[in-house]
């Protein structure tokens, strides 16, 4: 008679030659509800217990500061009494996009997320999330004082500000500069500067103001460096908040001066601006800093206003002025006027009415002899020579008369005698038409009512509007020319009016000076209008740029675009257009881009701080920070690694080109290793190499995977349990699940893998208490792992029941539709496994014990499952007669097994119940006789004889099943006897 | 204590001799009443009778009537018949008056002399009488009953006390196929262990009491079972532990277990010892050794017809 011993269990090995060499001894078909934490030992796994109940089906768990954090719907809940107590966030919480989870991490004792607005903060578990980083500052304004004041006379100074707050952890958080704001000195003597900020909409009291100033320059022709320090530290007032400014005047002598800007050139540099983070997919903390994946930035569109004027001026941005108009319903007429200027008595009309004729000149020079002035033409200008002082206004009538080529250029009334000295160039003024107007453009007057917009150019001397005009005389109107951010419509006029987005268009300076001011007034309508509630703009032109350079920037982050149009686009560079698309934001959306930011400082990402991962055609699915490197999961183009000390020296490599990462929330870290689903299955990733570890379940899992199992990706999840040393994979296992309905648990010392039979959809080790928590998609509760280290532990959930009567054996209870056979009811004192649900009302249990009337406790059993794979008694190629076989133990812990037997020659399994050796189960062996609620009995072997249908056959299937709630067992082995029989016995 | 008979215990002796597993799938204990029935037929059976003690033979008394063919008893170990007698209803001593089993071609002799004495011959499974019936005297057949089929305690029911008046028994136990209309049989369960009562049929069961249709014959303790069937092994107490020896071999030989000669060795030792010790049955008595075919003993055995 033969035996075969097997003393190792070894996980599962369902996809190999299981009759070969190419599985282990004590390789298991099915390893269900076990754990392989221990060498060639099955034990039954700990049970999960209801522990909290949320709204809606947790998508993910988070922990910080000891506490349970979950995402639910679109909701972020806690555990308030860390007892199962959930409360929710105020907000809303939806990930960065439909396809990813939200991610997190911890640093400066804070705790980050990326969703759908970016990365959030929250500071104390019970506290309000809000957005990571502090605002960009605004622009501000200067005023100089009257003498006397710090500032010397015949100099520029320069400004900048930063807002910021110090968090609940004491982490002092300062945003970005504002822009320059250049002061100058001309007045001839000293002066103070009052200065005027503009407040972002996210500043509170609980933020601070410090403002920055530099040294005077050389001259007031200079400009000064960007080495400035801090003059003033200050708290907005409430009051200052709502109007959306403070001022203050800046008496600070130089030499007073405090603090350094962090972004002086002699510290960082100002392109390490404190930018708050980008938009982000995935985010990890790796060498003190914060890494930001798969990244958007706020979207932005930078424009320049490159000219400024009105119809007098080229017709550029601006306002143009009609002071003669006729009105007739919505069509405006008679807007053709000639240009005219007036020297001395004589009036100069242009003969061609228009805006052309605002291009005609007058320039009376000396040098000549009265009653014989030479009038030259070149072009529109009309120049002269007259005998200063001398001639007379009759004489130059007659003279420019006399030209042929000046007088088909203007028509000269007046002209009484009167002398006449020379005079400087000077155009003619007021020519109009429709030429300069633009469909859009705003017009005012009287009598036309508010909002009126042209809607066509009908000729050159009428347009159409609306709506209709209301006016029955000839007033003057203004034509304003709109600036638009979306369907927010700034216009262009001579004053000023944030409320209603009107803003003033410098025509009086020149044109740097006219672009400038106009550009600064309109970024202050932008910034100052109270129904503004998306976008900042922010004056970007330094001392050496070109004037007019503004950047639209989106207030949030993760926003739509948006589309920046004009009613006089070529005064911009890039040319706006007066409708449509063609201007729209950019996010700088970088699938491949990982941004990090200063060390300790996660919420300061300046906009270098960047590092392109491998081609922008594919995106970056998962980052995951071991101790040296982070890990970089690209799908179409493999595995990057991160390595680096500080951000100086942060460099990618390309770690793996064919690793595919098929299920990012597979990927966790367990024991300073990636554990993922790839397209090779599950891995391994470590700086030591990539190492494939489920090729003995691999069929199974490329099954689950393929394309007919539509959620396998969005239902796959990892947990890491570092001190159970389990990778947790959790998946499908129905084309139909939603959401993951069984656990593949791999055991990283044991290189095993079992398999849990439970519908999941999240889960958790929570560092407190060292306890794994699940999130259940079918009761909405979290589940609990129960680990007191003692035979309560293995049981499942529990529920109520009322106990109505008891007869023996016999338990009658209000219902019993939730009581399953192998349930524990427990009352008191009294503990009964439940043999048989009899009826509706009626169950069997195991003790004969008086249970009294009233409440009393149900703990579910957990359906635990081994089967070896096929004893073949090393040679499958013979029949062989088992006969008897014997399971060993190293813990049997329970009242009794199911041992079933299945052969070639038979399909399904016979199943016989052995009981646990007398005195082995809990309650069957003397009260002091072991420890109470010690984990397990004693080591033990069930013997049994191999059925008859079953005995006879090339190989046998044994398996082992247990269904007794406080009850495990630690399964060591199996002993089977048999005898080679002849093939002709069959 | 008093030592435990049946079916369980049998089962358990079984279990012990060959440290069966308390549970195991082989063998049910269907299983194991299927194999000591087998056992009881092939080897304890021979092996009772070859000790010649008169084991199991028992009686079955008939009132015939003109036909001059009567059925063997079906219980009757190989429908054979031990011997065949007739009472006569008008004596007063029953002492029942042998009939000789005679060879069909005697009777057709003796027909053709003119002359014929009463006597049987066998043909299929029943007795004929020739010449003729004696309508109105009882027929007894004496002949080896066979022992019960052997069935799980839970299939009987232990009488624990009788209302006579009532024909009425309460048991232990019912066993829950039982129905109003079955037929059972009562068993001693003192050592012999015999069928006191068959056909007893149930009138009606509330349990624990069952009514019959009469109870005259049984006593409490004794055992009920179906018609048929049997929660002891209906053998001598000393012949139990050979049975249980004689399952386990054909436990052992159907697990091919390698100790399967040992106790086949064993089983033989301990039969032949029950044999020796037990024959013969009754000791003191010096052991007749008879010749029939003696021509001394023909007169005795109607060798000629005459009695």
């Amino acid at each position: 008679m033969g035996q075969t011993l097997n003393l190792k269990i070894q996980g599962l090995w369902t996809d190999p030659n299981q009759f070969g060499d190419a599985v282990p001894p004590g390789a298991l078909n099915v390893a269900d509800e076990i754990v392989m934490r221990r060498g060639d030992v099955a034990d039954s796994r700990r049970g999960q217990a209801q522990y909290g109940l949320l709204t809606n089906i947790a998508d993910k768990f988070f922990q910080y500061e000891d506490t349970l954090l979950a995402h639910v719907g679109s909701q972020m809940a806690y555990d308030s009494n860390n007892a199962g107590t959930f409360a929710y966030y105020s907000g809303s919480f939806d990930p960065p996009a439909s396809n990813v989870k939200i991610r997190s991490f911890e640093g400066n004792q804070n705790f980050y997320i990326t969703s759908s607005l970016g990365i959030r903060k929250l500071a104390t578990v019970s506290g309000t999330f809000q957005n990571a980083g502090v605002v960009k500052a605004l622009y501000g304004t200067a005023v100089l004082t009257a003498a006397p004041g710090f500032m010397a006379d015949d100099t520029q100074i320069a400004y900048r500000m930063v807002w910021g707050y110090i968090d609940d952890n004491d982490n002092e958080i300062v945003g970005a500069p504002s822009q320059r704001l250049v002061v100058v000195n001309e007045t001839g003597a000293t002066a103070d500067v009052t200065l005027t900020w503009q407040i972002p909409d996210a500043i509170t009291t609980s933020y601070f103001y410090r403002v920055y100033r530099s040294g005077e320059s050389a001259s007031a022709a200079d400009a000064p460096d960007d080495e400035l320090q801090q003059i003033k530290e200050g708290t907005p007032t409430s009051s200052e908040i709502s109007a959306g400014s403070f001022s203050f005047t800046d008496i600070v002598p130089n030499n007073l001066r405090g603090a350094k800007l962090y972004t002086d050139p002699s510290q960082e540099g100002i392109l390490q601006a404190n930018e708050p983070p980008p938009f982000a997919l995935d985010i990890c903390f790796f060498r003190d800093c914060a890494f930001y994946f798969n990244t958007r930035s706020k979207q932005r569109y930078f424009i320049n206003l490159v000219a400024v004027g009105d119809n007098t001026q080229g017709g550029f941005f601006g306002y143009q002025t009609n002071n003669g108009a006729t009105h007739t319903n919505t069509t405006i007429d008679g807007l053709t006027k000639a240009a005219t200027v007036t020297i001395g008595d004589i009036v100069y009309t242009a003969d061609a009415a228009g805006v052309a004729g605002n291009d005609i000149s007058i320039t009376y020079t000396g040098g000549g002899t009265a009653g014989a002035e030479v009038v030259t033409v070149v072009g529109n200008a009309i120049s002269v020579q007259i005998q200063s002082g001398v001639s007379t206004t009759t004489q130059i009538v007659t003279a420019v008369n006399a030209s042929g080529a000046a007088a088909a250029l203007v028509n000269l009334t007046g002209g009484s005698g009167a002398t006449a000295t020379t005079v400087a160039q000077t155009f003619l003024s007021d020519g109009f038409d429709t030429t300069y107007l633009n469909v859009g453009m705003r017009v005012v007057g009287t009598g036309v009512q508010a909002g009126t917009t042209i809607v066509s150019i009908d000729s050159i001397s009428a347009i159409t509007v609306t709506p209709a005009t209301t006016a029955s005389a000839t007033v003057a109107l203004v034509f304003q020319d709109a600036f638009r951010i979306d369907s927010m419509t700034y216009y262009a006029a001579s004053t000023a009016d944030y409320a209603n987005r009107q803003f003033i268009a410098v025509l009086s300076g020149s044109p740097a000076e006219n672009i400038e001011d106009t550009a600064l007034n309109l970024v202050a309508a932008i910034n100052s209008d109270p129904n503004n509630t998306s976008v900042y703009a922010y004056y970007v032109s330094g001392a050496e740029d070109l004037p007019g350079m503004i950047l639209i920037e989106e207030r949030d982050i993760g926003g739509a675009s948006f589309a920046i149009t004009s009613t006089n686009g070529d005064s911009f560079s890039p040319t706006l257009s007066n409708t449509g698309i063609a201007n729209v934001s950019d996010n700088d959306e970088a699938p491949n881009r990982a941004m990090f930011s200063k060390i300790q400082q996660p919420e300061a990402v300046p906009l270098v701080n960047f590092l392109p991962i491998g081609s922008e055609n594919f995106e970056i699915i998962r980052a995951l920070a071991l101790r040296d490197s982070i890990f970089v999961f690209k799908p179409d183009e493999g595995v990057f690694r991160i390595t680096g000390t500080d951000s100086s020296n942060f460099t990618v490599s390309l770690f793996d080109s064919s690793l595919s990462l098929r299920a990012p929330e597979s990927a966790v870290v367990v024991d300073n290793q990636v554990f993922c689903f790839s397209e090779q299955g599950i891995v391994a990733v470590s700086e030591n190499g990539i190492q494939i570890i489920s090729k003995a379940i691999e069929t199974t899992l490329l099954q689950i995977s393929s394309p007919q199992f539509t959620n396998f990706e969005s239902a796959t999840f990892g947990v890491s349990y570092e001190s159970d040393r389990q990778y947790q994979f959790w998946t499908v296992s129905d084309e139909s699940d939603q959401t993951a309905t069984q656990g593949f648990v791999y055991d990283t010392i044991t290189t095993t893998f079992s398999r849990w039979e439970l519908s999941r959809s999240c889960g958790l080790v929570l560092r407190a208490d060292n306890k794994l928590y699940m999130g259940n998609p079918d009761d909405l509760y979290v589940y609990q792992e129960r680990k007191n280290f003692d035979r309560t532990d293995y049981a499942d959930n529990e529920f109520d029941v009322t106990i109505v009567s008891s007869d023996g054996t016999e338990v009658i209870l209000v219902d019993t539709s939730d009581c399953e056979v192998g349930d524990l009811l427990k009352q008191s004192g009294l503990e009964a496994i439940i043999n048989e649900v009899v009826d509706a009302t009626t169950l069997a249990v195991s003790l004969d014990e008086p249970w009294a009337a009233g409440a009393a406790s149900v703990f579910q059993g957990i359906d635990t499952s081994v089967e070896w794979v096929p004893n073949s008694a090393a040679n499958p190629g013979i029949l062989k007669h088992y006969s008897e076989c014997t399971i060993l133990f190293k813990d049997a812990a329970f009242r009794s097994i199911d041992v079933g037997f299945q052969n070639n020659l038979s399909d399904d399994f016979a199943e016989i119940e052995l009981p646990t050796p007398a005195g082995q189960g809990w309650g069957e062996f003397p009260w002091g006789e072991r420890p109470w609620d010690s984990p397990g009995g004693k080591p033990a072997s069930l013997r049994t004889f191999v059925p008859l249908e079953q005995a006879r056959g090339s190989w046998l299937n044994f398996r082992v099943s247990n269904r007794e709630a406080y009850s495990s067992f630690s399964l060591a082995g199996i002993s089977a006897e048999y005898d080679e029989m002849s093939s002709r016995q069959r | 204590m008093p030592f435990d008979y049946t079916n369980d215990a049998l089962i358990a002796s079984i279990k012990r001799r060959g440290s069966i597993p308390t549970a195991q799938p082989l063998f049910e204990t269907d299983d194991f009443l299927t194999l000591a029935d087998e056992e009881l037929q092939n080897t304890i059976f021979p092996m009772m009778m070859a000790i010649k003690g008169d084991y199991f033979v028992t009686i079955s008394d008939t009132v015939m009537t003109a036909a001059t063919s009567y059925p063997i008893p079906s219980d009757a170990v190989g429908l054979k018949v031990k011997d065949v007698s007739w009472l006569p209803s008008s004596a007063t001593n029953q002492t029942p008056w042998l009939i000789p089993q005679v060879n069909f071609s005697d009777i057709a002799d003796a027909f053709a002399t003119g002359w014929a004495n009463p006597g049987y011959y066998i043909q299929e499974n029943s007795l004929i009488l020739v010449p003729v019936s004696m309508e109105g005297q009882t027929l007894r057949i004496r002949f080896y009953r066979r022992a019960s089929k052997l069935v799980p305690n839970d299939e009987g029911a232990n009488i624990l006390s009788i209302n006579s008046g009532a024909d009425q028994v309460t048991v232990d136990a019912i066993p829950a196929a039982w129905v109003a209309g079955d037929l059972l049989s009562g068993i001693d369960s003192q050592p012999g262990f015999l069928t006191k009562v068959q056909s007893l049929e149930i009138q009606s069961i509330a349990s624990p009491v069952i009514t019959l249709d009469d109870v005259t014959d049984l006593s409490v303790g004794d055992v009920l079972c179906l018609d048929g069937d049997s929660t002891i092994a209906q053998i001598t107490p000393e012949a139990h532990s050979i049975l249980a020896q004689a399952v386990l071999v054909k436990c052992l030989e159907a697990l091919g277990d390698p100790k399967m000669g040992v106790a086949e060795a064993k089983l033989g030792q301990i039969k032949q010892d029950f044999i020796d010790s037990m024959t013969p049955r009754a000791d003191g008595q010096a052991k007749k050794i008879v010749n029939r075919n003696s021509p001394l003993a023909w007169g005795n055995y109607a060798r000629f017809g005459w009695w």
